[in-house]
């Protein structure tokens, strides 16, 4: 009988144990931040020394630094990465000067620095800019004709990427580059079925300069009391007099429907603490303007301030190694009449989840372009999108001799020499 | 001029076909139509013509855009609204909520708003290759919702997300260790008593810490403040205090002193463990009080803003001016440049001397006294007999205030005042407001709220808080105004007072001039 209660007893011990220990994994409630897991998630944290090797191009410095030297404002605005891509390609353990071995060429022109009076890049050379680079790079090495550029890669942080034009539509008319058809694009621009985003690009986040961001951090016990909040214009009235146009009319629907809700810090006034009130706010609007692509979508992110992304069927960068379905909430731009009760129907469980996978330290760095690198930046995505494209197909290798590209296609314009 | 009707590119490519683009770039004039028709009786078509193109521009005045583009467009592009039937439908909904500034537009701009099925559009922008997306480029209604306001169930909703939220927050980042807040207030039954209170009650409903509030009221405990108390949903602990409430100010201040003392005692006898604060009825406080204090060790003090206010009438814009101009005083701690404490702040009462008030209901400026004890904060072992680690500067509180006196602040509480913390950033920040406010003493409505059902409001004079017009709106703003009410009989009365408390020549400077301007004032609205 004695014997039979111990095994009782011991049997139950064990149940209470094993109950314990299941119990006790349970993660989320105990963590503040949160590990976007899954395949997704981990490819931030992969490192791409010694999985590809990048050859760089030396061009003359008429291409790139020349042009910095004439106007240094490129170093600043949202099209920066262009140039520190260049930069930290040229110390990166990944570089490799023997150009045999390397897996992905790269061609450092800075299509997006001619700059106007008041700081607005302008597209119209670029497009000649960009094949007066590849004209070069054909002639004196033979890795274009090899490919007819297939293995190569340009940075073209501009509006519409590529089109190499700040309005939509004369974008659309122009398509892309009829001599980038092959090479790898990184680009800020991405939208669905959209002419200017070719199949296999790499969609980055716009330059937001990251040390002017973390001199505003404020401490993390500031309790957070705007509820949406967003500082930018509505309406474009110097380029959009009637209305309509900008942003689809997104902005202005929201303008015109939350200019009185107390819930809405929505005004185009741009204050000095505009990145303390992003810290103190729960959402954080980022719809579409000219382009459907923002750095506030950047800044939300650094901020711990939820996304809400008001431009249908974009791209955002490295889409496919961050879930932005859990960390943004994404509003069609018909839906944005109600938009307060979209936001106010998000369970608070929701919320806070997606407040613990900002507060993930590899999702922030994922977003933004330091100087120095630092490991999982957004440098280090690049190459890891670029090294999750090798190997490279047999079939893009031409045969000698044999021509894919048109070399005179596109607007005659653009044939003149730059 | 621009046509906001075709602005893509593909519609005209489109319709070109079908119609003579040049009809449409001119107003009202159907001169290109005319020209294509070119009928062999010229007179009497161009005469039709004309008829026919005032008759539109009549009727493009009566509905206020432009009708003959609408009637072209109609007409002479059948292929186009073949292909956008669907899309047709999707726009005419739309255009009665959207209330930009040209109708016609909204009606016009056909393909250009996304519909739920994207079809493919032939007529849209991309000619050129056959990638489409589904948004489409061009000109785009703005969505206004038919009530475009805020609905009070989601804002309701979104304040209990924020509240979510920033519980969150605070398990993360904020105290682990946080201790209990013991709120002392001497309170007294009187007709601002409520105002004061509710106040008071909602500030302490929103402190995130386990709170315990001693009220000690002067006159036993009334039935007025229990009921209130009963309402407010805090715990609290309702202490009688036997002596009423004086008139005279610095009597006033006494009794107070004293009624504090007994809640320091009551906070002892029980043994209370927790941060003490001193929250007079009429003060304001913020919620970052509440988080700074949980710093102190022993005894902090931190800043208060001194909002004072003049009773007298007349000198009106004066005073106002002034105070614009000068900033707010303050009451509290001053540091060196290394955050130690050196000195206090005090309220200058300079400006104010020969004017300032000796009792309630005087027409003069109240000031606090030099060293208020709301701006002083204590934790509970203080108080207590027996506590670990006490400091020895610290009297045990049996030693002050004996013989039923009280004590001035709780600086007597030490014997040495260089060890008292300052919080909020060194006092540079203002946590509290103090404020006094109170009705006339032989106000003769009952203590309690106002009715506002017969319009009998309370008689206010001499109030902070400014009334504007007949409707009681309350601005922000130093003015004294009398509400007129029905029974008017107030007006006029004088003030009954102790005599001993009043001089004659005192009585007759102060209040025969309020009563002069109490007129005036009345019938200058009579005026309005």
């Amino acid at each position: 009988m004695g014997m039979e209660k111990g095994m009782w007893v011991f049997a139950l011990l064990l149940c209470c144990f094993v109950y314990d220990g299941i119990v006790a994994e349970d993660p989320e409630h105990g963590h503040r931040t949160e590990r976007i897991s899954g395949s997704a998630g981990d490819v931030l944290e992969d490192n791409p020394v010694g999985r590809l090797k990048v050859f760089v191009y030396e061009l003359p410095s008429k291409y790139n630094k020349k042009i910095i030297q004439k106007d240094s404002r490129c170093l600043n605005h949202m099209f920066a990465a262009e140039i520190f891509m260049h930069r930290f390609l040229l110390s990166s353990p990944v570089r490799t000067l023997n150009p045999e071995e390397a897996d992905w060429f790269y061609t450092p022109v800075y299509t997006t620095c001619d700059l106007t009076s008041a700081g607005l890049p302008l597209p119209f050379k670029s497009p000649r800019m960009m094949r007066s680079a590849i004209q070069l790079i054909a002639s004196k090495w033979p890795y274009w004709n090899r490919t007819e550029g297939a293995d190569h890669f340009f940075v073209v942080p501009h509006d519409f990427g590529a089109c190499f034009h700040y309005q939509e539509e004369k974008a659309i008319e122009r398509g892309i580059l009829p001599l980038l058809q092959r090479a790898t694009l990184v680009q800020t621009f991405g939208q669905r079925n959209h002419v200017c985003l070719k199949e296999d690009s790499i969609t980055i986040p716009p330059y937001a300069p990251p040390q002017k961001m973390h001199a505003h951090l404020v401490p993390p016990d500031t309790l957070r009391s705007i509820f949406v909040y967003f500082r930018g214009l509505f309406y474009d009235v110097d380029n959009d007099p009637e209305g309509g146009y900008y942003a689809r009319g997104a902005r202005a629907s929201v303008w015109e429907n939350f200019k009185d809700n107390p819930l809405f810090d929505i005004s185009t006034v741009h204050p000095t603490t505009y990145y303390e009130d992003m810290q103190r706010a729960i959402f954080c609007l980022c719809p579409l303007g000219w382009a459907p692509w923002s750095p506030r979508l950047v800044e939300a992110v650094v901020f711990g301030c939820i996304p809400v992304i008001i431009a249908d069927d974009i791209v955002l960068p490295f889409a496919d190694a961050i879930p932005w379905e859990d960390i943004g909430v994404f509003v069609a731009e018909v839906d944005v009449p109600n938009l307060d009760a979209i936001l106010t129907s998000i369970p608070p469980d929701v919320i806070l989840r997606k407040q613990r996978l900002l507060a993930n330290p590899s999702m922030k760095q994922a977003m933004l372009f330091p100087q120095p690198a630092k490991p999982g930046d957004a440098f280090h995505q690049i190459l890891n999108g670029l090294a999750r494209k090798l190997p490279h197909d047999k079939s893009l290798y031409l045969e000698p001799g044999q021509k894919v590209l048109n070399w005179t296609a596109g607007p005659v314009g653009d044939l003149k020499p730059w | 001029m621009k046509l906001p009707l075709f602005q893509s590119k593909g519609i005209r490519r489109a319709a070109v076909a079908s119609r003579p683009p040049s009809s449409v770039s001119d107003g009202c004039s159907l001169s290109a139509s005319a020209a294509s028709s070119d009928g062999p009786v010229r007179s009497s078509a161009s005469a039709f013509w004309l008829l026919l193109h005032a008759l539109c521009c009549l009727i493009s005045l009566v509905l206020g855009f432009r009708f003959s583009r609408l009637i072209f467009f109609l007409l002479f592009s059948t292929t186009t609204i073949y292909n956008s039937v669907p899309i047709f439908h999707a726009t005419t909904t739309t255009t009665t909520t959207t209330t930009t500034t040209t109708t016609t537009t909204e009606t016009i701009t056909v393909s250009f708003h996304p519909s739920h099925h994207p079809p493919s559009l032939p007529l849209t922008n991309d000619t050129s290759n056959s990638a489409q997306s589904h948004v489409v480029v061009g000109r785009h209604g703005i969505r206004i919702r038919p009530w475009p306001h805020p609905d009070p169930t989601e804002v309701m909703r979104a304040h209990h997300i924020i509240d979510r939220v920033q519980s969150e927050q605070r398990r993360w980042y904020g105290l682990k260790n946080s201790r209990p807040v013991i709120v002392v207030t001497p309170t007294y039954a009187r007709t601002f008593q409520a105002l004061h209170l509710t106040g008071l009650i909602y500030s302490l409903r929103n402190v995130p810490y386990p709170l315990t509030w001693i009220v000690i009221e002067a006159g036993g405990r009334s039935n007025e403040t229990a009921s209130l108390l009963a309402r407010s949903r805090v715990p609290f602990l309702h202490i009688p205090f036997p002596e009423k409430m004086p008139t005279e100010l610095s009597e006033r201040r006494q009794t107070e002193n004293r009624m504090r003392l007994l809640g320091l005692r009551v906070i002892r006898d029980r043994q209370m463990e927790g941060i003490v604060v001193f929250a007079d009825d009429s003060n304001v406080h913020s919620m970052e009080l509440f988080d700074e204090i949980q710093k102190v060790k022993w005894i902090a003090a931190i800043s208060i803003g001194i909002l004072t206010h003049s009773e007298s009438a007349e000198p009106m814009q004066q005073l106002s001016e002034e105070k614009q101009n000068s900033p707010t005083p303050l009451q509290g701690p001053a540091c060196n440049s290394s955050g130690g404490l050196i000195g206090w702040h005090t309220f200058d009462s300079f400006p104010y001397a020969g004017n300032t008030a000796s009792f309630v209901g005087d027409m003069a400026t109240l000031l606090p006294g030099k060293m208020e004890w709301a701006g002083f904060v204590l934790d509970s072992r203080v108080l207590w007999k027996e506590a670990e680690s006490k400091p020895d500067w610290i009297r045990d509180l049996d030693a002050v205030g004996e013989n039923g006196e009280g004590i001035e602040s709780p600086l007597a509480l030490l014997t040495d005042a260089s060890f008292i913390e300052p919080l909020g950033n060194c006092g540079k920040k203002v946590l509290l407001w103090w404020l006094r406010v109170e009705a006339r003493p032989d106000s003769k409505f009952p203590p309690g709220y106002c009715r506002r059902d017969d319009r009998t409001i309370i008689r206010i004079t001499r109030v902070v808080i400014s009334i504007d017009g007949w409707n009681g709106l309350v601005h922000r703003g130093l003015k004294s105004v009398i509400f007129p009410t029905k029974r008017t009989t107030w007006i006029d009365t004088e003030l009954e007072l102790p005599t001993e408390l009043v001089s004659k020549e005192h009585y007759q400077r102060r209040f025969l001039r309020a009563d002069r301007f109490s007129r005036s004032w009345r019938n200058s609205e009579r005026e309005e």
